[in-house]
């Protein structure tokens, strides 16, 4: 009899469980997801007003940190732009490139990139060629979950700037 | 004797329930996943009107929710419309009403540029030289008919 009553009430309660457990089966993204910023535009590319870059992010998620943009010279292996992009000292590679100073509604983020410092072990900047073709990318990023969006698209850029 | 496994056998029909209870919530994957389904925004929408008759509207997006269902552009002729949910569904080329304006999309796995040709207004009217529209863009999931927040406005002087 009291077997019976034991399975009786495990069973229940697993019955609660499971129903409880169905609730929740409705698991729309992994709860780090973040939407990814787009639309990267070059708005000034000549030594007058210098080398801009321009995208869209619409984040809202609470555990979002900030924009990491990134550099690369084949389009395929990206390296980070650390904060500040425009280095007159050592960047601090803790940084996102762009920090999240609003989680609401849709901003655009201009990055204005005249010299860039390759992550991690190099301390000497790396000045951007006349006539080189460079990729920019963005990510946004989570510092609670250190994870990142999926990438925007890649531009290509033949650097006029200064 | 007797008294005392009687009450092991009690504890026993009380803990053990709990005990599972207990680790089914920890482990239930609550804190994995968001609880509500949202969509990205797409983003970076523009509007030209450089064919006689005709708006080319365009905009990015990257929607890899598995409930992703397509894109509704917005029409309207003022802002105010669009800001309030006034504006109108531009029709899918199907002219499917009840379907998003880009519609059978499937999640995707990188950011996509998308391109939309507008002839008329939203009341099949045509499009009126010095009139200026307005658009905005929604992400869509019929399965949970939910949208996105909006892309942002853009607008447009049709002159020609």
């Amino acid at each position: 009899m009291k077997r019976l009553q034991f399975f009786a009430c495990t069973a229940a309660l697993m019955i609660v469980s499971f129903v409880y457990l169905g609730c929740d089966v409705q698991a729309f993204q992994p709860a780090t997801h973040l939407a990814a910023p787009l639309d990267l535009q070059v708005i000034s590319n000549d030594t007058a007003n210098g080398f801009w870059l321009q995208f869209e992010g619409f984040n809202t998620e609470t555990y979002f940190s900030g924009y990491f943009v990134q550099i690369s010279l084949d389009g395929t292996n990206f390296t980070n732009l650390y904060n500040p992009a425009v280095l007159t000292t050592p960047a601090d590679t803790n940084l996102t490139t762009i920090q999240a100073l609003m989680v609401t509604g849709e901003t655009s983020y201009y990055l204005n990139v005249v010299q860039i410092m390759i992550p991690p072990y190099q301390t000497s900047l790396i000045t951007l060629h006349q006539g080189t073709t460079y990729y920019f990318q963005a990510e946004a990023y989570s510092s609670e979950y250190t994870n990142t969006s999926r990438p925007s698209e890649v531009l290509s850029v033949i650097y006029n700037g200064p | 004797m007797r008294g005392s496994k009687k009450m092991a056998n009690k504890a026993l029909i009380v803990i053990f329930p709990a005990v599972f209870m207990f680790l089914l919530y920890c482990g239930c994957g609550l804190e994995t996943y968001q609880q509500v389904p949202i969509l990205a925004s797409p983003l970076g929408v523009t509007a030209v009107n450089n064919t006689p008759g005709q708006i080319l509207v365009q905009f990015w997006g990257e929607n890899d929710e598995f409930f992703f269902s397509g894109y509704y552009i917005y029409m309207a002729l003022n802002e105010n419309d669009l800001l309030t949910g006034g504006g109108m569904p531009v029709l899918n080329t199907d002219g499917r009403a009840g379907k998003p304006t880009i519609y059978n999309l499937t999640p995707m796995t990188s950011a996509q540029q998308f391109s939309f040709i507008i002839t008329s207004y939203t009341n099949n009217s045509p499009l009126s030289v010095g009139t200026t529209y307005y658009f905005d863009v929604k992400a869509y999931s019929a399965e949970y008919n939910i949208y996105s927040y909006s892309s942002g406005i853009t607008n447009v002087i049709v002159t020609q």
